[in-house]
């Protein structure tokens, strides 16, 4: 990772243009899963071994043979630079590392490969992300505050704002798990903001929550785009991409397929999609070929 | 790909430069541990709340609520007296069987719970652990101070059990030893804590062994029986020995049942044994930092 020159950059910006300053970079990014699989090779063994019937033997102890590590390469070599005041969407059709990628700005996944950095402690915002389901909404905004790196008296000043972002109102003392998922979702968005984070990740969490929550956490990342931060949003909802963001990524396979305005890549991605569809419906067979494994790995 | 295009004239440029250039930081890799440390010690509040909670949470669902951390060793006291005291007569030789049982049970409970609940601590916060970035060693020291916040009480009624049940002790200033013998205890588990959580995080079937270790502490700590039956079978005595569970049961006992200081070289023993563990269980912790909360 010292001289190897493999981020592009966008070139020097026009002299009346301020240069912006950068807040994440991603360098030749790869994860690769390590998973176990049972029963993998389980078909061939059949096949092989026909109809001839094992004793109780042989089928306890043939069973670890078919436990396998299998790979899943996420992404496979992702490399780009976000700036200051961004809104970058993530779009890709499932398995394509969208969430992978996001994690690993997190720091929640470790690179397989190459390198991440980024500015402060980016805040990850996913749908699966659950805090303590026993516990309160009050609770967890306590814990979950102190978690990012407030101090006790940073997280009374701000609870009030924290709840009012999360609309809970007297439901705010009910344990997590008698939520529902919505208002769970609306919860962890506030919390998650509510240190005012650099780089906030969202993963689907718009898709989530009524229409007065969507207006309300598009407030929240309008003001923290206005406090300079870079803003990742993954989304399969391309319609509320184009209109946050300012930036769009089309993961594909675990690659970078296209980075650009979202204009442009959205209508990329929905020539690709429509040719794909009008392809599939002539060969199925071989468009499911084309999507079963290979680099397909939906961690959510 | 021949819809790649670049969004601008676009030139390389060193990526670890450039993050330099702006202070950016790489994400996700283990910290120095001197820094891991501070950060740890940044989210000593979080460690404390989390205890804090989970120990009112669990004990939320039942009716009795935190009545519970006195009543599972207490319960265990009594299976244990009738069982081993009363059936097999372990009782022999020891002049207050009841006294010498409860503080066994009790404070044995405190350390086989820390190794238990902190063998499951990784394992058990997936949610928090995939959704917000801190130092994970938070977790299985709150799983300990989890334990502390119980044994508070529990001592509370393990003093009871000494003064009302016959022969009635009499309160003595030596009782006093008992707070730093649990602070020594405390540290110990947390190392034992850490290395079972690095283990447990590591591999699930390492993960099934811990509770015969558990079992093993058990058997050579002398929680029901009296040390001395085995004066002359060497191997017994000498797995008792190398036992530091076992000391700090003998340092309360000394203290409360006797009423004196135990000898200065077994504090001096349960001392080493817990800064042995706490220094090597935060360096096998600290290694592994990266990988918890992966699969």
């Amino acid at each position: 990772m010292t001289d190897r020159p493999l981020v592009m950059e966008p070139a020097k910006p026009a002299a009346d243009q301020p240069a912006t300053p950068v807040t994440v970079v991603v360098d030749d990014l790869r994860v690769t899963y390590r998973i176990l699989v049972s029963g993998a090779g389980e078909k061939k063994r059949t096949a092989r071994e026909g109809s001839v019937r094992s004793s109780w033997w042989q089928r306890a102890t043939r069973r670890p043979r078919a436990r396998t590590m299998s790979k899943v390469r996420a992404l496979r070599g992702v490399s780009f630079v976000a700036h200051e005041g961004e809104t970058i969407g993530v779009i890709g059709h499932n398995g394509s590392g969208k969430s992978t990628l996001l994690r690993a700005i997190a720091g929640v996944v470790t690179p397989t490969s190459g390198e991440v950095y980024a500015e402060g402690e980016p805040a990850l915002l996913g749908i699966n992300a659950v805090l303590i389901r026993d516990l309160s909404g009050e609770r967890n905004i306590t814990l979950g505050g102190l978690a990012l790196g407030l101090s006790p008296s940073d997280i009374k000043r701000r609870r009030d704002d924290i709840v009012a972002t999360a609309g809970l109102g007297k439901h705010i003392d009910l344990p997590m798990r008698a939520l529902s998922s919505g208002m769970g979702a609306r919860l962890r968005f506030s919390i998650a903001t509510a240190a005012t984070p650099r780089v906030l990740l969202i993963d689907e969490a718009l898709a989530t929550g009524d229409a007065r929550f969507r207006q309300r956490s598009k407030e929240r990342i309008g003001e923290i785009r206005e406090q300079a931060g870079t803003v990742f949003l993954v989304s399969h909802g391309l319609g509320s991409i184009q209109e946050t963001c300012s930036r769009c990524l089309w993961l594909h396979r675990g690659k970078l397929r296209m980075d650009g305005p979202p204009d442009e890549v959205i209508a990329a991605y929905r020539r690709w999609v429509n040719s794909r569809r009008r392809r599939g419906s002539k060969k199925r067979s071989q468009s499911a070929a084309e999507n079963s494994p290979g680099g397909a790995a939906d961690e959510d | 790909m021949t819809d790649t295009m670049p969004r601008e004239a676009r030139q390389p440029v060193d990526a670890a430069k450039l993050a330099a250039a702006y202070g950016l930081k790489p994400v996700g890799r283990r910290p120095s541990l001197s820094l891991y440390l501070r950060q740890a010690w940044r989210r000593r509040h979080f460690a404390w709340s989390l205890a804090w909670f989970r120990a009112f949470s669990r004990s939320g669902k039942d009716r009795l609520g935190a009545l519970w951390f006195v009543l599972t060793p207490l319960i265990l006291a009594v299976v244990y007296y009738f069982m081993f005291g009363v059936v097999l007569q372990t009782r022999q030789g020891i002049p207050n069987f009841i006294g010498y049982l409860t503080i066994g049970v009790f404070l044995f409970h405190f350390t086989s719970r820390s190794l238990s609940s902190g063998s499951k601590s990784m394992v058990g916060s997936q949610g928090l652990i995939r959704s917000l970035r801190f130092p994970r060693i938070i977790l299985p020291v709150s799983k300990v101070l989890e334990q502390v916040i119980s044994l508070v009480p529990a001592l509370g009624v393990m003093f009871v059990v000494v003064i009302v049940a016959p022969p009635k002790e009499s309160i003595s200033l030596a009782w006093l030893l008992v707070i730093p013998a649990v602070l020594i205890q405390s540290v110990f588990n947390v190392g034992l804590a850490l290395i079972v959580a690095r283990i447990g995080a590591q591999s699930h079937d390492a993960l099934n062994l811990i509770p015969f270790f558990g079992r093993y502490l058990f058997y050579t700590s002398a929680v029901f029986y009296e040390a001395d039956k085995f004066i002359d079978n060497p191997t017994a005595l000498a797995l008792l020995r190398a036992n530091p569970v076992y000391a700090f049961l003998n340092i309360s006992r000394e203290a409360v049942l006797n009423g004196r200081a135990a000898p200065l070289s077994m504090w001096m023993q349960v001392s080493v044994w817990a800064l042995a563990l706490l220094v090597i269980g935060v360096l096998v912790f600290w290694r592994y930092e990266e990988h918890y909360g992966r699969d």
